[in-house]
């Protein structure tokens, strides 16, 4: 068991150089750089040539690549030009606001998705099943930033049940109505996208329940007399279940790029937001570390799902 | 000279395990096979499922690689791609497969399927071609409104007898047939053995007959080879296989065929029995430690058994005594 | 050798006519016309099929008679025009700018780019899977390793600083830079399928039959997941209308000046206009909507189909 989550965790290291040295050269192949008329239009040529020699701008690639490397590892993710501040205190605010925001996504999905999933195999070819159908046809196949728009035209702007910018409000005060004041920010946003976003628990789990239903072992159980709910409770949920809480993991990287297009339309200044600003200013400090850091949250989301499916099922973990 | 000759095959597949993955054992699905099979002769191999004989039929063809071993054909190593296409290797051995659905592409039809091999080594132009297909429909007896059926339409005897009538369309010298009939009912199972007997008549086919069945081996073949864990335990005609039983897994292998004769049946019982017991007595005489059959030692011109070193060195001696050749 | 076979049979050239016109009675139709002629038999499949083709075949063709360039010039005289007046039928955004014509320019650019990022990336998808799958062993795991690596990749943060970083670009460079990133999905899909096909003993009979790789991949494996294809490469289709009208949403999509749906859209992000001037967005939303939703209904109707031909299929036995 431990061998398979140390070799799955050492694969990981040259995927992760990869995808360092990928994001680096991304970063150096954009346009301009972030002195030039950025600072000041009138910021003399001399002086920028020596702001770039002090930051190593010169350098040849690999060493720019290792000192940016060797920064990674003491926590130093660079300055951010555009902000003044370092990169990782910026992650650091705007981050908590995304995970807030993604964890309630999380929840809700799965508050969602698993009832309705049941519920669908329970009635299998009923018409409450065709109706869930319809619900992840619908759902699946709309564009999810269509959805945003329409979500937040109706319920932000028209019906004004929800603010359609930013955080948290500014007159909020003391805990209790900060705490208030960031869920009203995060219901419009987290609840389109558990709606929206729930397609595969959905699917997944009425087939597994489904399948099981039908199965030799639970037509045994069934013939030996034990009651249905039991049969639901100790076979087929608990076999259907747990793959399913493993795909958590792999739903990251879905909800990762979802937040940028979430935050943009709800103005919510979150990392995504951060990377459309840093990309508009040639923040390239900024970009490599929300590029390298989203990278790196997908490799340990699918990291988690492989190890959690291994430990659920054996047939992952002899393979 | 004979046909084919398979000499020390060996198919092994590795363990791999511990940290990095490396080989930490092997599986021996084939250890060290030796057999011959002559011109126009159907050459039978049994065993239990597992013991190695589909692994040898499909190393034979090139299906599976070969770990160690040759198997000369035409003096030439086959067990090496490059061999097998300078010699039209595919040309000259074919194969039919146990299960007839899953042999046929369920997408193509029938005239696809037999000219498959057709199109690849002999470029016939499109007319003769569907004669050719036609003519070999009418060999195995099917009619020619199959031409432009698919293969679900048919029931499993059809099916085997198109696997039949596709193997033979190039004209090949030996057909490997793995369990050509262990999948058909009882009844179907005659009809596509006697068409398989026909044709080796009208062509003068080799073919090497992969069966657990001994009834069906009795019937079809002349030479035997019996099979178990990845190696031959007796090989001899039919005559020294089926009344002249040496190795204790070939004893119990014959006392395991059915009776139909009721009025035996408590006899038959009794020896089954007794056979078993000897089995399990003697199994530790019979295989060495790594519970592995020993190698083939002669004991009549046609009939080599793998005895036991005491029980070979008893043999050679008699043999000698008598002057038997060895 | 030939004369073997002739002796053994007395069918002859001379029966060939004859045969033939016997074995064309009874011909079974192929698997996909069962699929179409079941598909067929789905009106309101059919209808949206229809529609479909129609409404692309028309944004092309009208798209032809506007000049785009001209249409993008600002008009003061139509700032934020009101929808249902003669010269606008749907209003006019903040530059004046007509936005019938813009959708029918956008659309025939969506659409397009939507159709050749499928094309693309499912080919590839397509001949990943299949060569992943059939070969197995080795090969297998090292395009793993790239799928693995690729699975990782933020995808749309990598897209957008690429579409930073090159300088001119167009609809063509975009689908292509676009397929780079989706032909995941679609590999997997196809891998799983072929490594249970592989396995299978027609594909040992084509090779001992002296059936190249390439051919057995292409000719024997591919058309028994032919039905899988065509239903994946629908449901990417409608998928894939979404990725590049997201990108040009966020502003990263088409260049400045060639209109797409995604754009259209992007007017919402004025707060301004998503309240007042509903007309500038809603009608690129609602269409958006439509095309998704009718193209992946035709991909469940086909899958349907195909479960049901391959039921016929069984049936007729």
């Amino acid at each position: 068991m431990w061998k398979t989550i140390l070799r799955r965790v050492l694969i990981m290291i040259p995927e992760l150089i990869i995808l360092s040295i990928l994001v680096f050269l991304l970063a150096k192949a954009m346009p301009g750089d972030p002195f030039t008329g950025s600072i000041n239009p009138r910021a003399d040529p001399a002086q920028i040539h020596h702001l770039m020699a002090i930051h190593g701008l010169y350098d040849p690639w690999y060493q720019q690549y290792w000192n940016w490397v060797a920064h990674l590892f003491h926590g130093d993710l660079g300055m951010s030009y555009e902000y003044q501040e370092p990169v990782v205190d910026l992650i650091q605010q705007r981050g908590a606001n995304t995970l807030w925001l993604a964890l309630f996504t999380m929840v809700l999905t799965y508050g969602i998705g698993l009832p309705l999933g049941m519920y669908a195999a329970h009635h299998e070819g009923k018409l409450q099943d065709t109706l869930v159908r319809v619900y992840t046809y619908v759902t699946m196949s709309i564009p999810f930033f269509v959805v945003l728009v329409i979500g937040i035209w109706i319920f932000g702007y028209a019906l004004n049940w929800f603010p359609t910018s930013g955080s948290v409000s500014a007159q909020a005060s003391g805990l209790g109505g900060t705490v208030l004041s960031r869920l009203d920010h995060i219901i419009l946003p987290g609840l389109l996208g558990a709606l929206f976003g729930t397609v595969n628990i959905v699917q997944y789990l009425r087939s597994e329940v489904i399948d099981a239903k039908h199965s030799d072992y639970v037509r045994t159980a069934r013939s030996k007399g034990v009651p249905m709910k039991d049969i639901y409770r100790h076979h087929i949920f608990r076999n259907s279940l747990l793959p399913i809480a493993a795909f958590a993991g792999y739903s990251i990287t879905g909800l990762l790029g979802g937040s940028i297009f979430t935050e943009m339309v709800f103005s919510y200044p979150g990392m995504g937001l951060l990377f459309l600003n840093a990309i508009n200013f040639r923040d390239y400090t900024v970009i490599t570390a929300l590029v390298l850091l989203y990278g790196f949250l997908n490799l340990l989301g699918t990291l988690l799902s492989d190890i959690v499916l291994s430990i659920v099922d054996p047939r992952v973990r002899v393979e | 000279m004979s046909l084919i000759e398979i000499n020390g095959l060996k198919v092994h597949y590795p363990i791999r395990g511990g940290f990095w993955n490396r080989v930490v054992d092997n599986v021996k699905a084939v250890d060290g096979v030796t057999f011959d099979i002559e011109a126009g002769e159907t050459y039978g191999l049994v065993g239990e499922s597992g013991s190695g004989k589909s692994t040898t039929a499909k190393a034979i063809i090139g299906l599976e690689k070969a770990t160690a071993g040759t198997v000369m054909y035409k003096g030439k190593d086959v067990t090496k791609g490059e061999n097998r296409r300078k010699l039209d290797y595919n040309r000259d051995v074919q194969m039919i497969f146990q299960d007839s659905l899953s042999s046929l592409n369920p997408r193509k039809r029938i005239e696809d399927v037999i000219a498959e091999p057709l199109r690849n080594f002999e470029h016939l132009d499109k007319e003769e071609e569907k004669l050719r297909v036609l003519q070999l429909l009418d060999i195995v007896g099917l009619d020619a409104d199959a031409l432009y059926k698919y293969p679900h339409q048919f029931s499993g005897g059809q099916r085997q007898r198109i696997g039949v009538a596709r193997a033979v369309a190039t004209h090949p010298k030996l057909i490997i047939a793995d369990e050509p009939v262990s999948a058909l009912d009882l009844s179907v199972q005659a009809q596509v053995l006697n068409f398989m007997k026909k044709i080796q008549r009208q062509f003068g086919i080799s073919y090497l007959f992969i069966s657990h069945d001994l009834g069906v081996v009795r019937h079809m073949c002349k030479n035997i080879a019996i099979m178990t864990r990845g190696r031959i335990v007796e090989v001899g005609t039919r005559d020294d296989i089926y009344n002249n039983p040496m190795h204790i897994y070939t004893k119990r292998l014959l006392a395991a065929i059915p009776e139909t004769n009721v009025n035996h049946r408590e006899a038959h019982r009794k020896h089954r029995l007794e056979i078993e017991k000897i089995y399990q007595e003697q199994q530790k005489t019979y295989y060495d430690q790594d519970r592995m059959a020993f190698p083939l030692v002669k004991v009549s011109p046609t009939h080599s058994v793998a005895l036991p070193p005491e029980l070979a060195k008893k043999f050679e001696q008699q043999s000698e005594n008598k002057g038997v050749n060895v | 050798m030939k004369r073997d076979i002739e002796d053994a049979t007395t069918i002859s050239k001379a029966d060939l006519a004859k045969l033939t016109k016997e074995a064309n009675e009874e011909a079974t139709p192929s698997r996909l016309k069962i699929m179409w002629g079941e598909f067929k038999a789905d009106k309101p499949a059919l209808v949206s099929l229809f529609l479909l083709v129609f409404f692309i075949l028309f944004v092309i063709i009208a798209s032809e008679f506007i000049d785009v360039p001209k249409m993008m010039e600002t008009n003061i005289m139509g700032y934020y025009n009101k929808p249902f007046t003669p010269d606008y039928w749907l209003g006019a955004d903040a530059g004046g700018r007509s936005i019938v014509k813009e959708l029918i320019v956008g659309s025939r650019n969506s659409i397009s780019i939507a159709i050749g990022l499928t094309i693309i990336s499912s080919t590839f998808g397509i001949c990943w899977g299949l060569i992943s799958g059939y070969y197995g062993g080795l090969v297998d795991l090292a395009m793993q390793r790239v799928y693995d690596f690729m699975m990782i990749i933020p995808m749309l943060m990598t897209i957008i600083v690429i579409v930073t970083i090159i300088p001119h670009y167009n609809a063509i460079t975009l689908t292509l830079i676009l397929s780079i990133f989706y032909w995941m999905g679609t590999s997997r899909l196809i891998r799983s399928r072929t490594l249970a096909e592989s396995q299978k003993d027609y594909v040992a009979a084509s090779k001992t039959s002296g059936t190249s790789n390439f051919k057995i991949i292409f000719r024997e494996i591919m058309p028994n997941i032919s039905s899988l294809i065509i239903v994946d490469t629908t449901l990417s289709f409608a998928e894939n209308i979404g990725v590049e009208t997201g990108l040009s949403f966020l502003g990263f999509g088409l260049p400045m000046g060639t209109p797409s749906l995604g754009t259209l859209i992007a007017n919402a992000n004025d707060p301004e206009n998503i309240t007042q001037y509903w007309w500038t967005w809603l009608p690129a939303a609602i269409e958006i909507i439509i095309l998704c939703l009718s193209i992946s209904y035709i991909g469940q109707v086909m899958r349907r189909t195909t479960n049901a031909a391959q039921r016929r299929g069984q049936d007729q036995k």
